[in-house]
């Protein structure tokens, strides 16, 4: 008798683990969080959104002598959304080649901010320098991402 | 892995870029898995297989290097 509860106490605690476990998944299955969720059209609205931004920084530059300093957190923050949406977004024909080619970049973008977050930590304990800002991370990350994704496919479409 | 997916596009007469828009998948992934840098999954193997009216282990071919071998079950283990 003792030995049935025992188990079916195990196992429901094994249940709420499982379930604990799975949460994450379950809740943001589908959202987006997925590389390449995003459909394709959000490609071209990054693509857009980047051009039109050093567009307007140049008129503005040209035009009332604005300093890139003076604008500093708009276009940065709009700049990194539209290369959020360039990578995150789907291709024309997104299947499982470009699925793996898109892990593969992923894998090395990871390894590459690891070492870069390896380096921050002996330049502040060692050379005491200033380590490298989160913004400047998170665009360092888009844009390794970037470039690695469309190295790879590269190599793919190469005969 | 060995793939014949070059002989029985040869056989078939087609390029690359057909066999892509028969199987719904983009060129450059038919173009890596002839190349063997890219293992497709079970779903694509089956599709080409029927587009081509053979069997999937008539069109890729294991080869000695993926056998599972004694010292790869070992280093698997740890």
């Amino acid at each position: 008798m003792n030995q049935t509860k025992e188990s079916t106490t195990s196992f429901k605690t094994n249940k709420t683990k499982v379930l604990l476990l799975s949460l994450p998944g379950k809740l943001f299955k589908g959202k987006g969080f997925n590389i390449g969720s995003y459909p394709h059209i959000f490609k071209k609205i990054g693509i857009w959104l980047a051009v039109g931004i050093i567009v307007v920084m140049i008129i503005l530059k040209l035009t009332i002598g604005a300093q890139i300093s003076d604008l500093k957190p708009y276009p940065k923050v709009l700049f990194m959304l539209a290369f959020w949406l360039i990578a995150m977004s789907k291709d024309k024909i997104e299947d499982e080649g470009v699925a793996n080619c898109r892990m593969q970049a992923y894998k090395f973008t990871y390894s590459f901010i690891l070492l870069l977050i390896i380096w921050n930590i002996i330049s502040v304990q060692i050379t005491h320098q200033a380590p490298v800002s989160i913004d400047l991370m998170i665009f360092t990350f888009q844009f390794v991402y970037l470039i690695a994704f469309k190295i790879g496919k590269y190599i793919n479409n190469k005969i | 892995m060995k793939t014949w997916i070059k002989v029985e596009r040869a056989r078939h007469d087609m390029t690359q870029s057909d066999l892509a828009d028969a199987v719904l998948v983009s060129r450059g992934t038919i173009t890596s898995i002839e190349a063997g840098r890219f293992a497709p999954s079970v779903i694509l193997a089956l599709r080409i297989a029927e587009y081509f009216k053979v069997t999937v282990d008539e069109l890729f071919i294991l080869e000695d290097a993926d056998r599972p071998t004694k010292a790869k079950r070992r280093s698997r283990k740890i």
